[in-house]
C-alpha cells in the first residue's frame, strides 16, 4: 500500500517538476546568459523593426540605421541583420500582432512610443550591460527604461517637450535664460514671464495643443507621468489632479483670451508673426520645424525645458528605448546573446543617428551632441535641447503606462477643465472617481 | 485489334484537345487586368495602361490655357454614347469636384494634338469608341501636368471638396503623408494624413486642415 502511495508521490513530483520547467518564464526573471557559447558553425539571423517617420530626410535616416546594423555584421561576420522599417504610426499594432502570434521580430525600436513592458516574451537587456557600460548611459534614461526593477530596454534617446520664447521675453519678467536652463524653473516663473510679455496687443503664450496631451506634459512636470505606478497603485490622488488642474486652468485662461482651441489651432501663425511670445510644449520635430522657420524669418528664439513645480525636479523628457524579443520557437541563449550583443552594440549608435535626424537627445555619454556651441546662438534646436538634458530634470516615476487608455478616459473631463466648463476642484474630483474605477 | 487501338487514342485526344481548339484566340496584348488611363498634358496624348504597363496610346487635344484640363487623379463616374456634336460618339465623365470635365470624341477631328478644348480630353471618335470599350465606372485616370502651387485661404475638414483640397493633398503627399488620390475631395484618406501630420507635430489631432497645419504645409504664412 505504501509503496503504491510512494510511487504515486514520485510521479506527481516528476510531473510537477517538468511543468515547472515548461512554465513561460516571466519577463524580469528571464536573462540572457552573457555567457552563452556563440557557435562559429551558426549563421545567425537577426530581425529589426525600426519605426519610420514622416521626416524630409527619410531615406538618409534609413540609410544611416543600416549603415549601423551593417556595421555590426562586419564586426560579427556570423549574423545577418534583416531590417523592415515600418511606418511609425502602424508600428505598435503590427507589434502587438506579432507578439499574439508570438513571432516578435528580434528587436524594436519605435521612436513614437514610450512603451516599456512588453510582456512575457520581452528580453530584459538591463542586467546584460555591466556596471561600466550603464555609467555611460544618464540615469534618467536607465530608469525609464525600467519596469519594477528590471531594466528593460536600452535607451536610444530622449524626446523632451520644451517651449519656444521670443528673445526679450524673460529679461521683461526680470529672468534669466542661463538659470533656467542650467537650474529649471517653476510653472510660476513661467506664469510670471507670460503675464510680463502680455499686452492688450499680444497674447503671452499660445499652446499647441490643449488636449491630454498637454495634461502628459503637465503630470510628467510634477514627477507623476502615469496615473499608476507600477504596482497598480494610484500615482494621481484628488491633490496631484488639483495641481495638475490648477496649472492647466492657468494657462488656458493666460492663452490670448479666446477659446482655448481657437488659439491653440491657430497657434503656429500666431507666434510666427510675432503676436505671441511663447509657445508650446513642443515636440522635437515641432521644435526643430519652428527653428528653421524662425530663421528663415530672422526671428531669435530661445528653447525653454517644460518648468516643474519645484523647480529643476522634473520635466517632460520622454525616452525611446531598444526593446528585445525572443520567440516562442527559437529560444536559443545563443541567438539571445547575439541579439543583446547586437542591442548594446547599435544602441548607441542609432542615439546619434536619431539626434541628427529627428533632434532627439542621445542619452548615451559617447554620442552626447557638441556642446561647445553656446545654447543662446542660432544653433539647431537639438543642441539647444541637450543643454535642458543637463539641467538636473528628469522624468519622475516609472514609464508612463497604457497611456492611450487612460488619455481616453480623462480626455472630456481635461477639454471641460480647459474651456472653463469645470473649476480645478471639480475636475480633479469627477478625475480622481474615473481613474478609481478603471484601475490600472 | 491495332484499327480500335487507334481509335481510342484518337478519340482520348479529340476529349484533350477539343476544347483549345473551340477557344476564341487570345488577341495580342488584350488587356486582361486592371485598366487605368493617364493623360498627358505636355505629351498631348492617352495612355491605356494595363496592370500598371503602357497598351496603347492615343492622340489628345486638351484644355486652352484659359481652360486648363484639370490636373489631378480622378476616375470615370459617367459612360455615355451619341452626345454628338463637338463631344463626338461617346462621353466619359471623370469626377472633378470644380466643374464638367470628360473624356470624349469630337466633330473637330483636325484639332487632335492641339490645346483646343474647354478643358475635356478630346479624341478621334473611333480611339474614344475603342477605349470606351475597355473602361467602366470606377476606372482610374491620372492627368499628369504642372501643378501650380497656391496659397490655401481658409481651413479645410472632412466633405469639402475643390481646388484648395487638392492643394492641401499635394502637400501632405510631398510630405510623405498619404491623402489618397489627389482629387479635391476630403475623404476619409485625407482626413487620416492630416491627423497623422497633427500626431506627428504633437498638434491636437482633429483631422481637420487647421491653420497650424496650413502653415506647416507651406499653404499659408
Amino acid at each position: 500500500m505504501f509503496k503504491r502511495v510512494g510511487i504515486f508521490i514520485l510521479i506527481a513530483l516528476l510531473i510537477g517538476a517538468g511543468l515547472y520547467h515548461r512554465r513561460p518564464p516571466r519577463t524580469e526573471d528571464y536573462l540572457v546568459d552573457p555567457t552563452a557559447r556563440l557557435d562559429p558553425a551558426l549563421h545567425y539571423r537577426i530581425t529589426v523593426w525600426i519605426a519610420l517617420p514622416v521626416i524630409a530626410t527619410a531615406e538618409a535616416y534609413r540609410s544611416d540605421i543600416l549603415q549601423v546594423l551593417a556595421d555590426f555584421s562586419a564586426l560579427e561576420g556570423s549574423i545577418t541583420v534583416e531590417t523592415l522599417f515600418v511606418a511609425d504610426h502602424l508600428l505598435k499594432e503590427r507589434l502587438a500582432a506579432a507578439l499574439a502570434a508570438g513571432t516578435p521580430p528580434d528587436l524594436v525600436l519605435d521612436t513614437a512610443e514610450a512603451q516599456i513592458n512588453y510582456g512575457e516574451l520581452q528580453l530584459p537587456l538591463g542586467r546584460y550591460l555591466t556596471k561600466l557600460e550603464k555609467e555611460n548611459y544618464s540615469p534618467s534614461s536607465l530608469a525609464q527604461a525600467s519596469f519594477r526593477g528590471a531594466q528593460l530596454g536600452l535607451p536610444v534617446g530622449f524626446s523632451p517637450r520644451v517651449f519656444l520664447a521670443s528673445t526679450g521675453v524673460l529679461q521683461t519678467a526680470g529672468l534669466s535664460l542661463e538659470n533656467i536652463i542650467l537650474h529649471g524653473w517653476t510653472w510660476e516663473q513661467f506664469l510670471q514671464s507670460v503675464a510680463a510679455s502680455t499686452s492688450k496687443a499680444r497674447p503671452g503664450l499660445v499652446l499647441t495643443n490643449v488636449g491630454t496631451p498637454l495634461l502628459q506634459t503637465l503630470a510628467a512636470s510634477l514627477g507623476t507621468p502615469s496615473p499608476w505606478d507600477s504596482e497598480g497603485r494610484l500615482n494621481w490622488g484628488e491633490e496631484t489632479l488639483l495641481a495638475l488642474a490648477t496649472i492647466g486652468h492657468q494657462l488656458a485662461r493666460t492663452q490670448s483670451g479666446a477659446e482655448p482651441s481657437s488659439a491653440t489651432e491657430n497657434a503656429l501663425a500666431l507666434f510666427l508673426n510675432g503676436k505671441a511670445a511663447l509657445i508650446g510644449p513642443l515636440n522635437p520635430p515641432l521644435t526643430t520645424w519652428l527653428h528653421h522657420e524662425a530663421r528663415a524669418r530672422k526671428l531669435t528664439l530661445s528653447v525653454l525645458p517644460v518648468p516643474s513645480l519645484q523647480g529643476g525636479a522634473f520635466t517632460d523628457m520622454r525616452a525611446v528605448n531598444l526593446i528585445a524579443f525572443r520567440q516562442r520557437s527559437r529560444q536559443r541563449p545563443d541567438h539571445e546573446r547575439m541579439v543583446a550583443e547586437l542591442a548594446k552594440y547599435v544602441a548607441p549608435e542609432l542615439g546619434q543617428v536619431l539626434g541628427e535626424h529627428l533632434s532627439f537627445i542621445p542619452p548615451h555619454a559617447t554620442s552626447t551632441p557638441r556642446t561647445d556651441i553656446p545654447w543662446q546662438s542660432e544653433g539647431e534646436a537639438a543642441t539647444n535641447m541637450a543643454f535642458a538634458l543637463r539641467t538636473p530634470y528628469r522624468l519622475g516615476g516609472e514609464g508612463a503606462e497604457k497611456m492611450a487608455d487612460w488619455e481616453a478616459a480623462l480626455e472630456p473631463l481635461w477639454l471641460s477643465l480647459m474651456k472653463g466648463e469645470l473649476s480645478p476642484t471639480d475636475f480633479s474630483q469627477q478625475a480622481h472617481s474615473v481613474l478609481e474605477q478603471l484601475g490600472p | 485489334m491495332h484499327t480500335r487501338a487507334y481509335l481510342a487514342l484518337c478519340l482520348s485526344l479529340l476529349i484533350i484537345f477539343t476544347p483549345a481548339l473551340f477557344r476564341a484566340p487570345a488577341k495580342a496584348n488584350d488587356p486582361l487586368k486592371e485598366v487605368s488611363l493617364v493623360i498627358d498634358i505636355a505629351k498631348r496624348n492617352l495612355t491605356i495602361l494595363n496592370n500598371g504597363q503602357p497598351w496603347r496610346t492615343y492622340p489628345v487635344a486638351v484644355g486652352m490655357a484659359a481652360t486648363p484640363t484639370p490636373v489631378g487623379e480622378w476616375a470615370i463616374i459617367q459612360k455615355d454614347r451619341d452626345w454628338g456634336g463637338g463631344f463626338g460618339t461617346r462621353w466619359l465623365r471623370i469626377n472633378v469636384p470644380w466643374g464638367i470635365y470628360g473624356i470624349h470624341g469630337t466633330n473637330k477631328p483636325s484639332s487632335i494634338g492641339a490645346a483646343a478644348s474647354a478643358g475635356c480630353i478630346r479624341l478621334q471618335n473611333r480611339d474614344i469608341e475603342e477605349i470606351y470599350r475597355l473602361v467602366r465606372v470606377g476606372t482610374r485616370v491620372h492627368i499628369v501636368g504642372p501643378l501650380a502651387k497656391t496659397r490655401v485661404t481658409s481651413p479645410q475638414s472632412m466633405g469639402q471638396s475643390g481646388q484648395d483640397v487638392q492643394q492641401l493633398q499635394l502637400a501632405l503627399r510631398e510630405r510623405g503623408f498619404a491623402p489618397g488620390f489627389l482629387d479635391g475631395r476630403f475623404g476619409e484618406a485625407t482626413r487620416a494624413a492630416v491627423a497623422h501630420l497633427q500626431r506627428h507635430y504633437g498638434l491636437t489631432v482633429n483631422g481637420r486642415a487647421d491653420d497650424n497645419v496650413l502653415i506647416l504645409l507651406g499653404l499659408r504664412r
